[in-house]
């Protein structure tokens, strides 16, 4: 597991993932900061509208499960194509190889996608006022009367936004990086762990099921995403616990046919 | 003439063969079509709540002008479906020993060309299919709302469209589409050429997704008049040039040729050079 970890966290892949996660969510705060820098700081944007209008605005959301599995569950498809995977099972066992490579894919990537805003957050807070509605007016953000971030908001400059936020963030992006490698042990190709869950994703947000049987799903985005209620919340975890629950059996069946007749 | 006719179709069948049964291919596939029903079925959605009324002309410009209501997605994954070529397989090697260098880059050119043009033509007939059933019999411009409470329901064919006739519009909607789809395979292809085979994919990829990353409202003019994605369909161009939406049209399919003859031009001269080996080892 310790191997598996330090492989994880030192691999270029990791930097990259963090990286153009935090790239992305920049797109909203840099040239919304810019464009404004004329005017006096309390007629800016807050700090938490800057940090947030990458996910609400932007493409951040997007591209995250596109980053999750870049952080470390393309190793996968490394692991299968060096014939390095066997010998693994081999030394130890299915369920163990299973249980090293899921964990340390799912906190890579969440540590990459959480970190990622995390470290997006502490820059714009440094960078502009901290969100304080009493103080400020002007900064009031109108999230959704009912909405758990409406509460939040007035709490220690919104910390409890933020630190939902990357959680959510994080946990949705270890749920993806699941779904690359359940891909990437049928469909050995780098490109496509990176994609498909992406291509699920999309397919998700677009209401496919709405359209093919006539119910809508929760959005992808809710656990990290405007117009938070506990019930959302809850069936978000529900929906990700599926989706979570259906990956690792795909994959475990994935790697016992790899490791039985390869 | 028949021969050389012929060792080309030979070629490009080789070459489409090797591509229609990559997972790459098969996969994408499913999911850009599974997209352009979604699209289909919102637009049927928004027909029927809204009373509105559609030619079949009109509705194959909304989906040309639109890239199928998905530019970015849509892209994106046919970007994933083609970033093989050229294959790396030992094909490749027999098609060049039988021919030569120049006819080898042809019947790449000529497979880049009949992707496109196959992959226009399977979405726009799925998408009419799908929406067959709510069309109104008839020819010229029709959606506007026959409700006159719905008045405010915005058109998907806007006033500078309606100035020429439905089959001018999805000519020039096609057009658009196919030389922004046809560039993007001929850069891929000249980095492939070029040993950086990711490098051609990153680049696209990036730009198709700054169009969804950046706050582009707050972005000097002369940015949002270099990004490739403004130029990419008949109804970005309308929202960059106002006023100006049908004359630009000639300008920019004048500089999608000159950047594909420039393109082609460096593909040529890396061809000629170039160690040409192909196994399944090179495979990026």
């Amino acid at each position: 597991m310790k191997k598996e970890l330090r492989r994880a966290f030192t691999s270029p892949s990791f930097l990259l993932s963090a990286l153009i996660f935090f790239v992305t969510l920049q797109g909203y705060a840099v040239p919304a900061y810019f464009s404004t820098l004329s005017e006096p700081a309390k007629y800016r944007e807050s700090a938490l509208a800057l940090s947030l209008g990458g996910i609400f605005f932007g493409g951040a959301i997007l591209l995250q499960p596109f980053c999750s599995p870049m952080a470390h569950a393309v190793s996968q498809v490394d692991d299968l194509r060096s014939g390095f995977m066997p010998w693994c099972v081999l030394r130890g066992s299915i369920k163990q190889y299973i249980f090293i490579k899921s964990i340390s894919s799912f906190l890579a990537a969440a540590i990459a996608i959480g970190g990622a805003f995390l470290f997006h957050a502490i820059i714009w807070n440094l960078v502009a006022l901290p969100y304080n509605p009493n103080v400020y007016p002007e900064h009031e953000i109108g999230f959704f009367n009912e909405s758990l971030f409406f509460a939040w908001a007035k709490i220690a400059n919104g910390l409890p936004i933020y630190a939902e936020v990357s959680l959510g963030l994080a946990f949705t992006a270890g749920v993806w990086s699941i779904v690359a490698l359940a891909v990437s042990v049928w469909v050995p190709d780098r490109l496509l762990a990176i994609t498909i869950p992406a291509c699920i994703y999309e397919l998700w947000s677009s209401s496919l099921t709405y359209y093919l049987f006539g119910f809508r799903l929760i959005s992808p985005s809710t656990l990290f995403n405007d117009g938070q209620t506990p019930d959302r919340i809850r069936d978000a975890l529900i929906a990700y616990g599926v989706i979570l629950l259906v990956s690792l059996l795909t994959y475990y069946a994935g790697v016992r046919r790899r490791s039985c007749y390869a | 003439m028949l021969n050389k006719l012929r060792a080309t179709w030979a070629m490009l069948r080789g070459q489409m063969s090797d591509w229609f049964y990559s997972p790459r291919t098969i996969i994408m596939g499913v999911v850009i079509l599974a997209l352009a029903y979604i699209n289909a079925k919102s637009f049927e959605k928004v027909m029927l709540d809204y009373s509105l009324t559609a030619h079949f002309g009109e509705t194959v410009y909304a989906y040309l002008s639109s890239a199928f209501g998905n530019l970015t997605s849509i892209s994106a994954f046919f970007l994933i479906m083609v970033s093989e070529i050229p294959r790396r397989t030992p094909i490749q090697l027999n098609m060049l020993i039988r021919s030569n260098r120049m006819k080898w880059l042809r019947s790449q050119l000529l497979f880049c060309l009949v992707v496109v043009l196959l992959m226009m033509l399977l979405l726009t007939t799925f998408s009419a299919l799908l929406t067959m059933p709510y069309l109104t019999v008839g020819s010229g411009w029709s959606m506007r709302s026959t409700n006159p409470d719905l008045s405010w329901v915005p058109d998907f064919v806007p006033d500078y469209i309606r100035l020429i006739t439905p089959f001018q519009a999805n000519i020039l909607a096609c057009a658009v589409l196919f030389a922004f789809w046809f560039t993007m395979l001929l850069v891929i292809l000249l980095f492939s050429l070029a040993g950086k085979p990711n490098g051609g994919l990153i680049l696209y990829v990036s730009l198709l997704m700054l169009s969804v990353t950046l706050l582009w409202e707050q972005v000097p003019i002369w940015i949002r008049l270099i990004v490739p994605t403004n130029y990419a369909t008949l109804a970005n161009i309308g929202i960059v040039f106002p006023q100006r939406e049908l004359s630009i049209v000639p300008i920019a399919l004048g500089v999608y040729t000159a950047i594909d003859l420039l393109l082609i031009s460096g593909m040529v001269f890396i061809v000629k050079r170039m160690d040409l080996h192909f196994t399944r080892k090179d495979k990026a």
